[in-house]
């Protein structure tokens, strides 16, 4: 339950603020923003498992759902589903090397607008378009990966922090 | 098998997953479209005020941009300006220089003679009398004593101004006729009388004649110019006077009963104080050329071929003159 009111806030928070700025940095129609909600729900997922990383995915895609307009609890299950498959990886990988968290990333992506064409699909959504979507997916692609470095970095500290504070926590 | 499928991870991701489907599902419904306008009335004014705070960092960023823009054209400007200022200043600079060497372009030939134009490089400012350098010297052909000229535009002639006194290299030094030192003899037209330039105004526009015989007292009147003459010239004068210069002209007759002759008055030729070329006359080779004595040397050679052909003709043994 700690590790959820971790994580949550930061994806709670972040999801929001990608939300607005969706609508704000726009170019030919296509949102030049990254999903970094995204990155952080995947790298702390790996770290703290299912439980934690589907909670905040389907909280984290319901605010992101209030913010764009979007179905709501479109983007929570679609979310939901990539914590959790994320989290099954928990123990498996580690989240110290760099490659694994920009293979990973890169994965997730693929996997947020494949769920979604699927899910839109049986769910008779009409809003989506296979030739805006694929130059979506290639945008967000590169976009995200560019800011794995940093958020890399900036979880691993997070992390480090955490793990501080439990420990001296668990030794009072 | 069932308490593997039934995990509490399972139960929460199902009741996700139902929940999920069913707010999609009534996503036409009232509550659910509710809760979206909401959520877009909300975050669409954020957006707005955020929109409105990219635009104003734009239009911004775009204003000092072009700001900045502005004053590097300003400096250019700038520059270009004092550039402009300083060719403006050249070109004066060169149209007055053009000015003057024009009339020099137009001076009039003297023939038998080369003229050398030299610019006066210094001038002793505080007294016109003391004299000036001028940037030719003796490599330029300029030797002591030489008459110094200087063109009167106005009145279209040559006007002597002064001699050399001093020369160097690529200088000379020339004393004015108005120096209190300055002696030069000039002969009145049409009159013929002699008299002596001796001196004259602080300005060296007036000079003073002395010595004029009391005679001529009725054959001057004002008017009469004043020329150079070669009459009474000394022998380390030859070939440096040259006659019929203009000096300068008559202005004034003073007959002055304790002196012996006559003092008269000449408004110089040309006045000095405008003077900023001057010109020296250097005999070319061929007017210096002594045609008298030429003739004589050849007429003596031809005697003495003569009477050696007349010697040898009468069968006299050739012997040359003044040999023993």
């Amino acid at each position: 339950m700690r590790r959820f009111f971790i994580l949550f806030p930061l994806i709670a928070v972040l999801s929001l603020v990608q939300g607005v700025m969706r609508g704000i940095i726009v170019i030919n129609g296509i949102a030049l923003v990254p999903d970094v909600a995204l990155i952080f729900l995947v790298l702390f997922s790996i770290e703290f498992g299912r439980g934690v990383g589907q909670s905040a995915g389907w909280f984290g895609g319901i605010l992101e759902d209030f913010a764009m307009a979007k179905p709501l609890g479109f983007t929570a299950l679609v979310k939901m589903l990539i914590g959790s498959t994320f989290g099954l990886l928990q123990g498996r990988f580690m989240v110290g090397a760099l490659m694994i968290a920009l293979w990973s990333i890169a994965v997730a992506t693929l996997m947020k607008y494949g769920l979604s064409w699927i899910l839109a699909i049986l769910m008779r959504i009409h809003t989506f378009q296979l030739i805006p979507m694929l130059l979506n997916l290639a945008i967000e692609m590169v976009l995200n990966l560019l800011i794995t470095i940093p958020s890399f970095w900036i979880t691993r500290k997070i992390l480090k922090s955490a793990a501080d504070y439990i420990r001296r926590e668990q030794k009072i | 098998m069932l308490r593997v499928i039934l995990t509490r991870n399972n139960l929460i991701m199902i009741l996700y997953i139902a929940l999920s489907i069913l707010m999609v599902m009534s996503r036409e419904s009232g509550l659910s479209q509710r809760i979206t306008t909401s959520g877009v009335t909300v975050l669409s004014g954020v957006q707005r005020t955020m929109h409105w705070i990219f635009g104003a960092t734009e239009s911004g960023l775009q204003n000092v941009i072009e700001v900045w823009n502005i004053r590097k054209h300003y400096v250019k400007l700038q520059d270009k300006l004092i550039d402009y200022a300083e060719y403006e200043l050249q070109a004066q600079r060169l149209e007055k220089e053009n000015q003057r060497l024009r009339m020099l372009l137009d001076l009039p030939p003297a023939p038998g003679f080369r003229q050398v134009i030299a610019p006066i490089v210094t001038w002793d400012p505080a007294n016109l009398q003391h004299g000036f350098l001028i940037g030719k010297g003796y490599h330029a052909g300029v030797s002591p004593k030489m008459l110094v000229l200087a063109y009167n535009s106005e009145r279209r002639i040559f006007g002597v101004i002064g001699r050399v006194v001093e020369v160097f290299p690529y200088s000379a030094k020339v004393v004015p006729l108005s120096h209190p030192d300055s002696f030069l003899t000039v002969k009145i037209e049409p009159s013929g009388f002699e008299g002596l330039v001796n001196g004259g105004s602080w300005s060296g526009d007036r000079l003073t004649l002395r010595y004029v015989s009391r005679n001529a007292l009725s054959l001057l009147s004002v008017g009469d110019m004043a020329v150079t003459t070669t009459v009474r010239k000394n022998e380390s004068d030859e070939g440096l006077l040259i006659s019929d210069l203009y000096v300068g002209e008559i202005i004034n007759i003073v007959d002055n009963p304790t002196l012996d002759a006559l003092e008269v008055s000449l408004k110089s030729a040309v006045n000095i104080g405008r003077v900023e070329h001057v010109i020296l006359l250097i005999a070319d080779d061929v007017a210096g050329y002594d045609a008298d004595n030429h003739l004589e040397d050849i007429d003596s050679t031809k005697v003495y071929t003569d009477f050696y052909q007349l010697q040898e003709q009468s069968g006299l043994p050739v012997k040359p003159l003044g040999s023993s």
